[in-house]
């Protein structure tokens, strides 16, 4: 067989899930795809769903949007990679997409040998990790201590290009991988094939967020990527979106903090020298990144630790005289929840006023405006449901008959919209591990994955 | 000039869970090159406009070929934890829009 000059990656939309656009899915398919890739997941949504073991799409969704992938992947035999299932890529996710893609398998007749990739990691990994000082802390996260590993309820780490390959490399016709690096979904077909690293996990990083690199962008439409042996071309499916060299530069930026550096389990991506010119009407050609291999390779690992249970208040206030005094509102409130409960402190409050400045809290640069009307959200956050529960409903007794000096009605301050006026909205996690860990053997990019494959 | 008529997109996002970044692209090579002359775009004046101590704002970087200038900064709150605003990293940008743009650097006392 005579090696391949290029080789067609689609990248079907920036989260599988959301809804795939069908019409633009067969344009690409015309174009005679290699490979398609489909990243599902990010840490983006929050801490909650890995924590919870919950999913963040809807299950309906999920399945009309495998459900298109497979059929025109199994119409022309091309393999379908699937990252970070579930969003959050631990078990409960990649079982929960297995189960729809079995589902579908069976009612449509689909036959493929498959490849299921656990990105799970037993907290002794991390725990040795940390006593031989291999753990290192992204910026703005805390130094990891052992107690926080303890605390962690669930653990991921991000794979590399390594297990797909191995997949690929054992016949896997559909793979199903949890936690993964959003380049590795996209560069590991090219990178089985002998393609160039630098450009195949640089393509892996335009496509990745689909047609975000397109104009007009938009994470829900189809893109697809040419990788060839010196350069690659980006090209959107749909005549409506055009990929321009300033599209693609400025997607480049998008959701990091290094605008042309970007970490990799082996190395770094090098974009500085990157050079880009239009191709044809509506593609962009771009040749010129660069790898830096790292000495001992590293991993990211994500953990999420619980916090505690939510519940909490929604309402509203149109009294102009309440508007102007919100601070000593809140505090009064604040005030004679803690002395009704003096006996059992063991809870935190929040209060966030939209009007005012919940979106930016004390950055919100624009004060001294009075709002006409308020909303009000309280929290609270304690050691179980129950409790929080509690706490929330003698808090809106509190907010409801606070006594403030001007007041023109009795009672009934707020306008509350929900009948039970406590929400219980469960678990709160936070992201406790959030750190690259450094591998003493590059064999682990592999062996911390383990692969199941069989026959559906 | 106001930052917000010389951009094509001007928006925040998370940079992972305790990071939010910011990108400014601007619309042409004149508005770009403006902005940077501007020298605006540093610790102080971003840390006095989100009124955070300088040390919150992480890292600017100018990237031409995306004719953008981009800061991050680091969260008080990781995203989706208690008391958190902005699980996505998101809205955080609408106080860059009136930012005013000098022609020149002021000049160097």
């Amino acid at each position: 067989m005579k090696a391949l000059e290029e080789i067609r990656v689609i990248s079907p939309l920036g989260s599988l899930g959301y809804g795939i656009n069908a019409d633009s899915l067969n344009r690409a398919m015309a174009m005679r795809p290699d490979v398609i890739g489909a990243d599902s997941g990010s840490t983006d949504c929050g801490p909650y769903y890995l924590g919870a073991g919950a999913m963040y799409h809807s299950r309906k969704a999920m399945k009309r949007d495998l459900r298109l992938l497979l059929r025109a992947a199994r119409a022309v035999k091309i393999p379908v990679l699937i990252g970070s299932a579930g969003c959050a890529g631990a078990r409960p996710h990649v079982l929960w997409a297995l189960e729809i893609l079995h589902e579908i398998a069976r009612e449509d007749g689909h036959h493929f040998k498959l490849a299921v990739i656990y990105s799970d990691q037993d907290k002794n990994v991390l725990r040795q990790a940390l006593a031989e000082r291999r753990v290192k802390s992204f910026a703005g996260v805390p130094r990891l201590t052992p107690a926080t590993v303890d605390r962690c309820c669930a653990l991921v780490a991000q794979m590399g290009t390594q297990p797909y390959i191995e997949a690929l490399d054992n016949g896997a016709e559909v793979i199903v991988a949890g936690r993964s690096c959003d380049s590795a979904i996209f560069a590991s077909y090219g990178l089985w094939k002998g393609f160039d690293r630098a450009l195949a996990l640089h393509m892996g990083k335009i496509i990745e967020c689909a047609c975000m690199c397109a104009l007009p962008p938009t994470g829900r439409d189809v893109i697809m990527g040419i990788l060839r042996r010196d350069d690659f071309i980006i090209e959107a499916p749909n005549p409506i979106r055009r990929v321009t060299p300033g599209s693609v530069a400025g997607h480049m930026v998008y959701e990091v903090e290094h605008p042309y550096l970007q970490e990799e389990p082996e190395g770094t991506e090098d974009f500085s020298a990157v050079q880009m010119e239009p191709y044809g009407e509506r593609a962009t050609r771009i040749w010129n990144s660069r790898f830096h291999p790292r000495g001992k390779p590293t991993l990211r690992f994500e953990g999420a630790e619980p916090r505690g249970y939510r519940s909490y208040l929604l309402g509203a206030t149109r009294d102009p005289f309440l508007i102007k005094q919100l601070d000593t509102f809140i505090e009064g409130c604040t005030l004679q929840l803690k002395e009704l409960e003096a006996d059992q402190l063991d809870f935190e409050l929040d209060w966030q006023i939209y009007g005012r400045d919940a979106v930016l809290g004390t950055m919100e640069p624009v004060r001294n405006v009075t709002p006409h009307e308020v909303g009000i959200l309280a929290q609270v956050l304690a050691p179980t449901q129950e409790r929080a529960h509690d706490v929330a409903a003698l808090l809106e007794a509190r907010m409801i008959g606070f006594a403030y000096e001007g007041a023109k009605t009795r009672t009934a301050h707020i306008a509350f919209p929900f009948s039970p006026l406590v929400n219980d909205n469960g678990a709160v996690y936070r992201f406790g591990v959030l750190h690259t860990v450094e591998l003493p053997d590059a064999r682990d990019l592999l062996r911390l994955f383990p692969i199941e494959y069989s026959r559906v | 000039m106001k930052l917000i008529d010389m951009v094509n997109f001007l928006f925040s996002k998370n940079a992972g869970p305790y990071l939010i970044t910011f990108d400014v692209l601007f619309k042409d090579d004149a508005c770009y090159e403006q902005g940077r002359r501007s020298g605006i775009f540093n610790k102080e004046t971003l840390a006095r406009l989100y009124r955070v101590p300088p040390e919150r704002i992480l890292s600017i970087y100018e990237y031409d070929a995306a004719r953008v200038i981009k800061f991050t900064m680091i969260r008080e709150i990781s995203s989706g934890d208690f008391g958190d605003r902005t699980v996505f990293g998101s809205q955080q940008w609408a106080p860059l829009i009136d930012l005013e743009i000098p022609e020149q650097a002021p000049a160097k006392a």
